[in-house]
């Protein structure tokens, strides 16, 4: 068995751009309201669904451009609502980090056996989307396919608004402070609230981007979020939670791992392909154990990359 | 259709042991001694797998029976070999719960490595993602786990009573009687100095530490105890259901775990008993409730076990939104001089 390396690549790539969306969720959400949020990957199943829906009414080719917004909007009204239904009174109520965990685990069951309960009743319990992956270039052995043309760019542009956000808008940069330090935060007049809503919008609405493009690359079903949540996790872990560049290569950094290494592993060592989770969570607990703090340096941003890349060519 | 009384007892009571045991050890683990173990379902799998190959051992290969573990075969051989040899069987079940308590805790002191390096959440996930681990490389293991078809049919010790009703109910106290035995044991854990010490490290680390307490060793120790339990409570429930698969260890096993542990009140012994009761009783209820409801309707539009896992999820929230101390909140610790001055209080008012 030959082993197909750029299609490898390709693929590394383009599951590490979805992990790196989930990632960013993740690490956000840790920044700023301090949740390990298991109701996470149930967004991306929302996410996943409703792209799905979409598909199924509107034709090309507005279909994907609709399917993202729509899943964009959607797991981020309902993480709102659930942040404000459980999150913020238990948050209110002096719950500590542990106790906000096992309740957002609560929350990702509840919603993720109510979407089983109506699904199995709409009969939609795994579909497929009607935009089915297509291959547009071939480079080698590797494919590019439509998903490819549509995930990699959308996640590098909200890889660098947000980068835009956090860096040069005031709503980015009092997220910062209150990821930072809350009360020191509120007490410089900082809406904590709108900064708590804002981040809720933009982890949920990644999400459900990233839900939207895991529906076309296999079949929907209600337990997809969580699979895919542990390797968000994991690219956040990688990342050092407070770090959103760390994130990204985080993100990459897992996609890489499932996909290519995984991949040379079966080549050379004959271990099976199942074998692909144990990977990235040992990479995960490898981290945790051994460099909580993550790979990237805090203060490492893709703007000061670029203008280091920009002055080396300049001179 | 009459509901078999005789059989849901038992069938009530055997759940609710096992439930009992994994939040007692879980209420040791976190309530006493301060280590959240979002894990549980990794020591308790570990307790399912030893009694699946234990007595595929004891019955297939001491008696020369060499076929594979998961086979139909084995399944059948299993069965009749334990309903013609029930001591053999007998030593079996014995040397399983033994066995998994070893292996259980040798698993916790390793997991205590990562307890004393991280805290709090980071524990958490991390131990969470050692149970997948577990999870997905023991899947793989055919010779040893049957691989994704699992290890069926394993036989009850009780099998050799031919009364259906009856093998389940004498099973059902064995199952009880194990629960109290380690009910009471906690009971006197907790009160003990020892019972101190760990909630010394739980509150303040750095002040036992600087008393001269062997933290580390201590922390190692309790994750032994705990993950052996639950190692015992897994043991408990395969020899019950007689059926061992790796897709049933998913983490939503430990959630539950912990539910009953919130609920009943953390840190506090009786709590883990009432919180395993309630939950033991929500199970059953949506049993009986999904059992008839398709025996009056024919097929079901959504399977019930939806229905009971959003009712622990809503119950959960409310807890910790209304009770975050839980049923019964933690009591101060019976020393004796404590029981001295509760004598004197109730001598002295009357």
């Amino acid at each position: 068995m030959e082993i197909l390396l750029i299609d490898s690549i390709l693929r590394s790539i383009l599951v590490g751009s979805l992990f790196t969306l989930i990632g960013i969720g993740v690490t956000q959400t840790v920044a700023v309201t301090k949740i390990f949020n298991f109701a996470h990957g149930e967004l991306v199943t929302i996410g996943a669904y409703v792209a799905c829906l979409i598909t199924k009414f509107i034709y090309y080719p507005l279909n994907l451009p609709i399917a993202i917004i729509s899943s964009f909007i959607v797991p981020a009204l309902i993480i709102l609502l659930i942040d404000e239904v459980v999150f913020k009174p238990l948050t209110r109520k002096g719950a500590t980090s542990l106790m906000l965990m096992v309740a957002s685990f609560a929350v990702s069951l509840g919603l993720r056996y109510s979407l089983y309960i109506i699904t199995t009743s709409q009969r939609l319990l795994t579909i497929m989307s009607e935009i089915s992956l297509r291959t547009i270039y071939t480079i080698g052995d590797g494919r590019i396919t439509n998903l490819f043309l549509w995930a990699v760019p959308v996640t590098l542009a909200s890889v660098l608004l947000l980068e835009f956000l956090f860096l040069s808008t005031k709503s980015g940069k009092a997220m910062r402070a209150v990821a930072e330090n809350v009360s020191l935060a509120r007490a410089t007049g900082i809406n904590v609230d709108y900064i708590r809503r804002l981040t809720w919008i933009i982890s949920g609405g990644l999400a459900g981007i990233a839900g939207a493009f895991w529906s076309i690359y296999t079949q929907t079903n209600p337990e997809i979020g969580w699979v895919i949540l542990l390797r968000g996790f994991a690219a956040s872990t990688v990342g050092g939670y407070y770090s959103f560049f760390g994130t990204i290569v985080g993100g990459y950094l897992v996609g890489l791992s499932e996909n290519l290494i995984m991949d040379l592993i079966n080549r050379f060592f004959g271990i099976s392909i199942m074998y692909k989770p144990v990977l990235t969570f040992a990479l995960m607990i490898s981290f945790l154990l051994f460099k909580p703090t993550g790979l990237v340096l805090e203060d490492v941003n893709l703007a000061k990359i670029l203008k280091k890349i920009y002055l080396y060519w300049g001179k | 259709m009459a509901v078999d009384i005789l059989g849901l007892i038992s069938s009530f009571t055997i759940f609710f042991s096992v439930y009992a045991i994994l939040s007692l050890s879980l209420n040791l683990e976190y309530g006493v001694a301060g280590q959240p173990n979002f894990g549980k379902v990794l020591f308790y799998s570990i307790g399912c797998y030893t009694s699946g190959y234990i007595s595929s051992v004891f019955l297939l290969y001491l008696t020369g029976h060499m076929v594979a573990i998961g086979s139909s075969e084995a399944i059948v051989l299993r069965g009749s070999i334990a309903e013609s040899e029930p001591l053999i069987n007998a030593v079996a079940f014995i040397s399983s719960i033994a066995i998994a308590f070893i292996f259980g805790a040798l698993a916790g002191y390793v997991a205590s490595f990562p307890a004393l390096k991280l805290k709090g959440d980071y524990l958490g996930i991390t131990l969470l993602a050692a149970g997948e681990i577990f999870r997905i490389v023991i899947r793989g293991q055919e010779s040893f786990s049957g691989g994704t078809q699992g290890i069926a049919g394993i036989p009850n010790p009780f099998i050799w009573i031919s009364d259906v009703k009856l093998r389940y109910l004498s099973y059902a106290l064995i199952c009880l009687i194990c629960a109290i035995c380690i009910y009471l044991y906690m009971i006197k854990l907790v009160n003990s100095p020892y019972g101190r010490l760990l909630e010394s490290i739980r509150d303040n680390e750095m002040a036992s530490l600087s008393f001269g307490k062997k933290v580390s060793w201590i922390r190692g120790q309790v994750m032994m105890l705990g993950s052996g339990f639950a190692a015992i409570a897994g043991v408990l429930y395969s020899y019950y259901s007689g059926f061992v698969q790796a897709d049933a260890f998913l983490p939503v096993v430990t959630f539950v775990v912990w539910v009953m542990v919130f609920m009943g009140g953390t840190a506090n012994i009786k709590g883990s008993f009432l919180g395993a009761l309630v939950i033991s009783a929500i199970d059953l209820a949506t049993r009986v409730v999904s059992f008839e409801l398709q025996s009056k309707l024919g097929t079901m539009a959504f399977h019930i076990d939806y229905l009971r896992y959003i009712a622990y999820a809503i119950l959960i929230i409310l807890i910790l939104m209304f009770k975050p101390s839980g049923l019964i909140p933690e009591k101060p610790i019976e020393t004796p001089a404590w029981s001295a001055i509760n004598e004197e209080k109730s001598v002295g008012g009357s």
